[in-house]
């Protein structure tokens, strides 16, 4: 995968859990769940959008670009 | 949304049209395993009492003192196109069972779709070849010049193969609406 979401990291810097990020952004934990494990093949702006308003961050700071790893 | 009463509890209309979706599929899944199944005993059947069946799509006169070598070697050529018809017949079996699963427009479900309309689409085919190979199977033992290959192609096998035409393109379209809801569901 190219895209890694880091998602985790903000997250444990916010002191937030992934159940109440699920919950204030309105998705579920599950779908959640699978954006952290980044196991999706895309993230919607709006869910994006989302989740730097409560995270209070920037989209840069939930997905890094690691060059050399094989794209699933 | 409506919501219907039973003895004691309320049921939402989907859970209603999914209840109603799994009885049915469960009802097709038996049907269709039991008549892939029934496929085989009634090649035998055919072959045992062939000279009482009417209008067999076969010379008479091949059909006259079958040995048991004849008989089975006749059912052996059958399961070509019974084969294919038990084929196809599993596959609709497991498409129905995975409807009663829930999984209606999954990419696997499509693929099954896909396995039937081409069982139905080489039936007619796989026909022909068996009434060619079974003719030629009985008449192996005539007198020089005396042998007997039938080929044919009924408007029956015809229609077959327009349903199958039909349903593949059905299935390609589904496949690939399943694939793009598949890569949907895949972003968050």
């Amino acid at each position: 995968m190219r895209i890694v979401v880091t998602l985790d990291v903000m997250l444990a810097r916010r002191k937030m859990r992934g159940k109440e990020l699920a919950a204030a952004i309105g998705i579920s934990e599950q779908n959640l769940s699978l954006l952290r494990s980044g196991k999706v093949k895309g993230v919607r702006f709006s869910t994006l959008q989302r989740i730097c308003a409560v995270l209070d961050c920037q989209p840069g700071d939930l997905l890094a670009y690691e060059p050399g790893l094989e794209e699933s | 949304m409506h919501e219907f009463m039973t003895n004691s509890t309320s049921i939402s209309e989907p859970e209603i049209r999914y209840r109603r979706i799994r009885r049915i599929a469960g009802v097709m899944t038996v049907v269709c395993s039991l008549l892939a199944l029934l496929l085989l005993p009634c090649m035998i059947a055919v072959w045992s009492f062939v000279e009482h069946i009417p209008r067999m799509p076969l010379p008479a006169k091949l059909l006259h003192n079958l040995s048991l070598t004849d008989r089975i070697g006749a059912i052996a050529i059958s399961m070509l196109a019974a084969g294919l018809a038990a084929w196809g017949l599993v596959s609709l079996a497991q498409l129905f069972a995975r409807f009663r699963q829930g999984d209606v427009f999954d990419l696997r479900a499509t693929i099954l779709l896909r396995r039937f309309a081409l069982s139905v689409l080489l039936l007619p085919v796989a026909q022909a070849v068996v009434e060619a190979s079974t003719t030629a199977w009985l008449s192996r033992n005539t007198a020089p010049g005396e042998g007997v290959i039938t080929i044919s192609l009924s408007s029956d096998g015809i229609l077959f193969f327009v349903i199958g035409v039909l349903l593949m393109t059905v299935a390609w379209v589904f496949h690939d609406a399943a694939a793009i809801a598949e890569d949907n569901r895949m972003i968050v």
